[in-house]
């Protein structure tokens, strides 16, 4: 009998081994967090040799970085916390609301004067208040790609791209020009979260329309306007002329392998992870790049920028101050102008400050003079602590008056409502 | 009314072509994973896809080995899966005697607490829980996530055990107590070795639910050294594109374990399901 | 003496099951959010509740997870059942099948999500290739707004089916055959014998099967976490799911917290319901 049971008390002492064996730490690093892909590795042993300090790199997907950082942040615990974190600058507002980030103004205020002014106010809490929270590392712009060899064996004008009622009927053209290899015309991405970003806000600011605007020192929705419903207006037409709404993204990927004749979406989608083996220089040769249209000649192609903000976790300021003063040796050896011309040249980023090695960028990132000019036009989301719920407010409007046939003002007076009540509180 | 051979086979038609039908919608996706994993990458990406692998490759196996943490995931999952089947065994195994052999106040009460929590949508608790361990220095610790894991799988193997123990005479335990054996010694030396069969089905269960689990894990997790199987998985998913190959070669070893019960020990699994189900 | 015996579970049920829920009802009362959880959040009563009874979007979602709900138990039954009526009359043919056809029910949501996501895919998928084959066009199944929530209708009926089949098998089991004799005795036909003594002595178990599965279908979800997030266009967006969102995306952890509560209040009430309709004897 005693046989019997002996296994099991031999099971408990091999699980206790491999729990204390879990418990073995690692050697201390100055541990990074960012979004899958955004390659920080690229610098990282320049930055090592700078600061003599280890770096630990980890990626995250993007949704589980953000719910990551809140549950973390949310213990108090420096032990789970990273040491730099990279924050999409869209959260900046909710993490700093919470008490999530510490307040960097004097190490970075002095560097940050070479920041454009959107970037650096954007750094800031509230936007341009003196008070930094981190430092916009790149950015990124929305602009019309295209393939030049399909528009031409469609007969279409590159030129038609540039305004809203020529763009439909190139677009038509295409698609009726391509359909038999395959090949579809204009992409229009209502994909998921991010379809605003592409489809709405930029069209918005170009009518001179606002998403969210201060009355009284409260933000209350704008987005409803003429110039909203302008711009929505503009999808709904879109997707009438036989432009087909993608409910699902591949990020560029399928406009490289030459799916799509004309692609509007972020610079990624010329990148060299699209076509890969290739120089800057053939990319460029190979598709051609334009803003987004406008609905008259005259009016600024005004585009969407956004970006990651390099922060530090506010629980190492006040609980683990070796380790917070580390962080910040590490942020500042990150943000020299040469270590984030070599990041900015690995990745085919757009530089969000003036002082960068513009000369060796511009042969390294195709259209490069191209993003930077968009850049400078470019407006930023508020990052308002309410913002997800924000902007799946306007998404959804998108999605009722294309899906759904909503009339354009009533879907957005609808989602301003809406707005109105996320706001309030 | 006899019917010859012939003809009943005829009038059983339909239902063999009914089960053969439900045969093909259970296993095509399972196929459909092992032969892509099996296909070189180029073939993975052909269009119009091939049914079978024209050419039977492990490179997308060497690869999840060599380049990725699936190896180590597979080493996470086993430690946290053996410790929360370990440590739910042996609570349960008390509780489950405690329920079929004592009669005691409170009983009823936490007999039902125990089928309540049923009811709970298992999201509920996860912000609580990650508070909880994060006071007590439980996260990124697998053996916390273990601790996790075992009280959700209690209540089913409480029951599956009750069942099981219920089963068994009392008869012969109170033989062994008048040869002056301790209550203790009784459920140790005469009930367990009597109940092998249930707490290997018990077991299984545990061991195969902590196994699957990725939501908990996802939370209580923060280190890429912790990552458990599942988790390793969800790598292979990216942003921008999913490598296919890859990825249907990290699923075919994620459900490794769980195929090896079904050939191995299909008995114990069934009749898991088959009792600890209805009884309860 | 059986104190001790009961305390562990008592312990880890408490810490890890019963503690959290009460965790809940308190925050479901503030209006807790990652903005002010540092601090202290505002208590706001019932606040949230209010709050969801105006929320359009949490009426959507009640309305996608009753599609989700009774498209995944209308398939997962019948087959369930089907087959577990086959089985029980043909012991040979189970004891090869039913190894094979459990296997869905115990694969991680992971596996079974991105299995789906591949026999889904548009251009690689077996579905669509089969369409194809049969001179049809090809589908976005989890990427078409009409389609999404059908097609992951489809892969939960083919995840939980095998629960319901085992379920019923062994349910079928505990009849007495004394009663099947007697009914063929007295000349009664195949479906007479079904509708009067198999379906009656099979109530109670029909009922405990659809309360589990109500609840499990209503609770689920991993699969959709990992297949749709609740996309395309809120098509697929559960209540399960928007709670999901309502927390980790948007950090309102009081308001979660209450939709949670608020769907623990309609799974006891869908039990209840069917305990009264299918099978009063059914909850010994």
């Amino acid at each position: 009998m005693r046989r019997n049971g002996g296994w099991i008390w031999r099971g408990v002492v091999a699980t206790a081994l491999l729990t204390a064996f879990s418990f073995i730490s690692v050697a201390q690093k100055v541990v990074v967090w960012e979004s899958e892909g955004y390659g920080l590795g690229a610098v990282k042993d320049r930055v090592e040799q700078l600061t003599g300090l280890q770096l630990e790199i980890r990626d995250f997907p993007y949704g589980e970085l953000r719910s990551k950082l809140e549950t973390t942040l949310l213990t108090g615990d420096p032990g789970v916390a990273p040491d730099i974190v990279m924050v999409d600058s869209i959260w900046l507002g909710e993490l700093v609301s919470g008490g999530y980030l510490a307040d960097l103004t004097q190490a970075v205020a002095g560097v940050a004067k070479d920041w454009y002014p959107a970037f650096r106010n954007g750094s800031q809490w509230p936007p341009a208040s003196g008070k930094y929270y981190g430092l916009w590392y790149d950015t990124d712009v929305r602009l019309t790609f295209y393939w030049p060899g399909l528009l031409q064996k469609a007969g279409v004008n590159p030129g038609d791209l540039l305004y809203w009622d020529t763009y439909i009927t190139a677009c038509k053209n295409l698609k009726a020009a391509l359909k038999d290899q395959g090949i579809g015309g204009c992409w229009l991405d209502m994909a998921g979260g991010w379809a605003p970003d592409f489809e709405f806000f930029p069209y918005l600011w170009q009518e001179g329309g606002k998403i969210l605007e201060k009355r009284d020192g409260k933000y209350v929705p704008a987005f409803q306007s003429e110039a909203g419903v302008r711009a929505l207006q503009f999808l709904v037409d879109r997707v009438k002329a036989g432009i087909d709404p993608q409910t699902q993204t591949f990020w560029g990927n399928d406009f490289a392998q030459k799916k799509w004749a004309v692609y509007p979406h972020g610079n990624w989608a010329a990148s060299e992870s699209r076509f890969p083996k290739t120089t800057a220089r053939e990319r460029q040769q190979r598709i051609a790049a334009l803003p987004l249209p406008v609905s008259a000649p005259g009016k600024v192609p005004v585009t969407l920028a956004g970006g990651w903000i390099m922060s530090v976790p506010a629980v190492l300021q006040s609980k683990a101050p070796d380790r917070f003063d580390r962080a910040v040796k590490v942020m500042q050896a990150f943000l020299r102008s040469d270590v984030m011309t070599d990041y900015y040249g690995a990745l085919a980023r757009v530089p969000v400050r003036a002082g960068v090695d513009r000369k060796t960028l511009s042969q390294k990132i195709e259209f490069f003079d191209f993003y930077t000019k968009l850049a400078s036009v470019a407006r930023v989301r508020p990052a308002i602590p309410q913002w997800s719920q924000v902007s799946d407010a306007i998404f959804q409007a998108m999605g009722d008056a294309v899906f759904k046939g909503v009339d354009p003002k009533v879907a957005l007076e609808k989602a301003a409502e809406q707005v109105r009540q996320i706001l309030a509180h | 009314m006899r019917r010859t051979r012939g003809a009943r086979w005829l009038a059983l038609l339909p239902v063999y072509g009914f089960l053969l039908a439900y045969l093909l919608f259970t296993i095509v996706p399972v196929y459909w994973v092992f032969a892509t994993s099996f296909k070189p990458a180029q073939e993975v990406m052909s269009f119009p896809p091939t049914l079978l692998p024209h050419r039977l490759s492990l490179e997308n196996y060497v690869a999840v080995f060599t380049q990725t943490r699936l190896a180590r995931g597979v080493v996470n999952s086993l430690i946290v899966s053996s410790s929360a089947t370990l440590l739910a065994l042996f609570i349960a195994t008390l509780a489950a005697y405690a329920f079929t052999r004592f009669r005691f106040r409170g009983k009823g009460v936490l007999m039902g607490t125990v089928l309540g929590l049923y009811l709970i949508p298992p999201l509920i608790g996860i912000i609580p829980l990650f508070l909880l361990f994060s006071k007590l220095g439980l996260l990124n610790n697998l053996f916390g996530l273990a601790l996790a894991y075992q009280s959700l799988v209690l209540p089913l193997l409480t029951f599956m055990l009750k069942n099981y123990f219920e089963g068994i005479p009392v008869e012969v335990e109170e033989a062994a107590m008048i040869d002056g054996c301790s209550r203790v010694g009784v459920l140790r030396w005469v009930t367990l070795p009597l109940a092998l069969p249930g707490l290997a089905t018990a077991a299984i269960f545990a061991f195969i639910f902590s196994w699957n689990e990725f939501v908990m894990a996802l939370t209580l997790l923060l280190r890429e050294d912790l990552k458990t199987v599942q988790l390793v998985i969800m790598e292979f998913v990216k942003l921008h594109r999913i490598e296919w190959g890859q990825l249907t070669a990290a699923m075919v070893v994620g459900m490794a374990p769980v195929l090896l019960f079904i050939v191995f020990a299909q008995r114990y699994l069934i009749a898991g399901l088959l009792g600890g189900a209805t009884k309860s | 003496m059986p104190y001790a015996f009961v305390a562990p579970l008592a312990l880890a049920l408490l810490s890890v099951s019963v503690l959290p829920l009460l965790w809940d009802v308190w925050v479901s009362l503030q209006d807790l959010r990652t903005t002010n959880i540092l601090r202290g959040a505002p208590f706001v009563g019932l606040g949230n509740y209010v709050k969801l009874f105006h929320d359009p979007l949490f009426y959507h979602s009640l309305r996608v997870s009753l599609y989700f709900v009774v498209g995944s138990i209308l398939g997962q039954f019948m087959l369930g059942l089907l087959i577990a009526l086959i089985f029980h009359r043909m012991p040979a043919v189970a004891r090869w099948l039913r190894p094979v056809f459990i296997l869905p029910w115990i694969l991680s949501a992971i596996i079974v999500g991105y299995s789906w996501i591949w026999m889904y895919n548009y251009n690689f998928g077996l579905i669509n290739l089969a369409l194809r084959a049969v001179g049809l066009h090809p589908v976005r199944w989890l990427n078409d707004i009409s389609m999404a929530i059908w097609a992951l209708v489809i892969a939960n009926v083919w995840r939980g089916t095998p629960f319901t089949m085992l379920f019923l098998e062994a349910a079928l089991k505990n009849i007495p055959p004394e009663l099947y004799e007697a009914a063929y005795v007295d000349g009664a036909s195949g479906w007479q014998v079904f509708r009067h003594i198999t379906f009656p002595m099979l109530r109670p178990a029909v009922a405990i099967n659809l309360i589990l599965v109500t609840m499990w279908t209503f609770n689920l979800f991993d699969t959709i976490l990992v297949m749709t997030q609740g996309g395309p266009a809120n098509a697929t967006l559960t209540t399960a799911m928007y709670m999901y969102k309502i927390a980790f995306r948007y950090g309102l952890f009081g308001y979660g917290a209450a939709i949670a509560l608020v769907m623990l209040a309609i799974n006891g009430a869908m039990a209840l319901l069917y305990v009264r309709t299918v099978g009063k004897a059914a909850v010994s």
